[in-house]
């Protein structure tokens, strides 16, 4: 499990630029960022590596920014990662609210962010099944 | 054709009409509504004093907030048994301006209106499709009695279901349209964008247009539509004053013809309240004469008018009321209704979710008024998903459909992003400009 932040943006240009030009003014180090298009606004979610004061950060440049849980699966280079990864949701008949996946730089595979209703249940099932949870993604980004 | 003997009346003869209804009506609503004795003892005025017409400046004004103040019913001068009609429009916050008809103010309404149909041309061979809203505006029932009174046939199609319309305008070959104009724009586009030219194709010659103002380039818009021939004429009212009925428009379109004989307007500063001299500009003061339900003296309506009192081609001798040029207020007319930004502010304020800033935009696409209120969000917890940030996006919806009848469109932006304002706060942009 590890902590994800989800930000408010509004729909027109330079609306993403501000928040990362905010982390970066703090050194903050983004691991793995999402948003999809929407006609007024948006939900940026992302992963850094301090969600914490990254909110405070925000908060106080006017965002509107929410930390919560959300799963990290480690899927290794084999294709049907995904697949199987997949399947166990399918099985345990558990919805997937959103995905994405992290840069993963320099273990050159990525992390797939997962977010389902039951965050912790969800990731028991995951561990049992021999899937790797991480607790961070520094390592992964090679750090 | 001209409806009632009154309308042709010298202004001697108007102005001792409206003498003898006015210290009827004094003396009226000093006897039966303790309100308006109050407002008069705290005035030092008496029903006595009221001798010539000009002593009418001696009484004082009654306000939008005087509804609010005493609702639902505390303006009535009779008992509730004696109603045959309710009727209420939007008042400036929560509760909306309840008002009410005895019969024979129904009587009056009802001959009134047929006085403006008949000055905007209608007769008892038309078809009248009345396409306002039905419900408690007083707009529809309004011109439905009126021109079920001069002998029309009243098809109450209510407005909206646009394609419908059009079947009935064509099918029964209707020639006389009741709408709003910006409805009535819109539905000639329609029709124009089904294949259709409105001067060949259908009957329509007549609009009666109401609800709404309606500028000159909207009327050349409407001949272009329409055709050249299309005479389309406004008229005025406000439910408190009975709705329709206190105005129109003859085919000379060149002011709105007021039934004096039961309105007296003036014309005041709207800072000061000083009556103007005639011709001046100003806020349009009415009061209703002869009213059993509602009597209403020195309404301030916030209007913005003038008054033309040279004779005028049609054989009218009544005064004519300048088209309105705006508002005294802050109220807004969308889609014919009357909504007050205090209104949208109060249903805002009891969203947790959002803060206390608004901005509210009205812009005219396709003909039609589009409201749009965007709100800061503050609550983190709706980032979860897009689910519940849609969710109070719906929310603020309905519950502002709730209280004024109307979509609004929402645009939820970040904290810190509206406009502050250190002074009175210009929280409403209207783009309609002229109205098209």
């Amino acid at each position: 499990m590890i902590k994800q932040l989800a930000i408010f943006v509004e729909n027109r240009p330079g609306s993403l630029r501000q928040v990362t030009m905010a982390l970066h003014e703090h050194k903050m180090k983004i691991y793995a960022v999402s948003s999809i298009d929407t006609p007024e606004f948006g939900i940026m979610r992302m992963v850094v590596d301090k969600p914490e004061e990254a909110k405070q950060v925000l908060t106080q440049k006017g965002f509107v920014t929410r930390v919560c849980d959300v799963i990290a699966v480690d899927v290794e280079e084999e294709q049907e990662m995904m697949d199987s990864l997949l399947g166990v949701f399918q099985e345990g008949n558990i919805s997937i609210n959103y995905t994405y996946s992290s840069f993963g730089k320099m273990s050159h595979h990525p992390t797939i962010i997962l977010h389902s209703d039951d965050i912790e249940e969800t990731e028991a099932l995951l561990k049992a099944k021999g899937f790797h949870c991480v607790s961070s993604l520094a390592e992964e980004s090679g750090e | 054709m001209i409806w009632a003997p009154e309308e042709t009346y010298s202004r001697e003869e108007i102005e001792c009409i409206q003498l003898r209804k006015l210290k009827q009506t004094v003396a009226y609503i000093y006897e039966k509504v303790p309100v308006y004795r109050r407002k008069m003892e705290e005035a030092g005025v008496k029903p006595s004093d009221i001798q010539k017409l000009s002593d009418l400046q001696k009484l004082p004004f009654t306000n939008k907030s005087d509804f609010r103040d005493n609702y639902p019913d505390g303006l009535f001068a009779v008992p509730r048994k004696e109603l045959v009609r309710v009727h209420a429009s939007s008042g400036t916050t929560g509760k909306p301006t309840v008002v009410g008809y005895t019969r024979h103010d129904m009587q009056v309404w009802t001959n009134n209106v047929s006085r403006i149909c008949c000055m905007g041309g209608a007769s008892a061979d038309d078809i009248a499709q009345i396409a306002f809203g039905y419900g408690m505006f007083t707009g529809a029932l309004g011109l439905h009695a009126g021109l079920e009174n001069i002998g029309a046939s009243v098809m109450p199609t209510s407005s909206g279901n646009t394609k419908k319309q059009i079947m009935f305008m064509r099918d029964m070959g209707t020639p006389l349209l009741v709408a709003t104009p910006s409805y009535a724009l819109h539905i000639g586009e329609v029709i124009r964008s089904m294949g259709l030219d409105p001067q060949e194709d259908l009957k329509v010659k007549i609009g009666l247009f109401g609800g709404e103002g309606m500028t000159e380039p909207m009327r050349d818009e409407m001949h272009r539509i329409w055709g050249k021939k299309f005479l389309c004429t406004q008229n005025y009212g406000m439910s408190e004053l009975c709705g329709p009925g206190v105005s129109g428009e003859c085919p000379e379109l060149h002011g709105m013809h007021v039934n004096e004989d039961w309105f007296i307007p003036e014309i005041i500063n709207p800072e000061t309240g000083e009556v103007l001299p005639p011709g001046s500009r100003g806020e349009l003061v009415v009061t209703c004469l002869g009213k059993e339900a509602l009597p209403l003296i020195r309404y301030r309506t916030k209007d913005i008018s003038r008054l033309m009192y040279e004779p005028c081609a049609c054989g009218r001798t009544t005064v004519r009321m300048e088209n309105i040029s705006g508002r005294s207020d802050d109220m807004l007319v969308i889609r014919g209704v009357n909504v007050f930004p205090t209104q949208i502010e109060e249903v805002l304020l009891q969203i947790p979710e959002i803060g206390p800033h608004y901005e509210i935009k009205v812009e005219r696409k396709n003909r039609l008024d589009v409201m749009t209120v965007t709100v800061e969000l503050i609550d983190d917890r709706l980032l979860d998903s897009y689910g519940k940030l849609g969710e109070l996006e719906k929310r603020i919806k309905k519950n502002l459909k709730a209280l004024l009848g109307l979509d609004a469109v929402i645009s939820i932006v970040a904290p810190q992003s509206l406009k502050r304002f250190e002074g009175k706060a210009k929280r409403v942009t209207d783009l309609r400009g002229d109205g098209l």
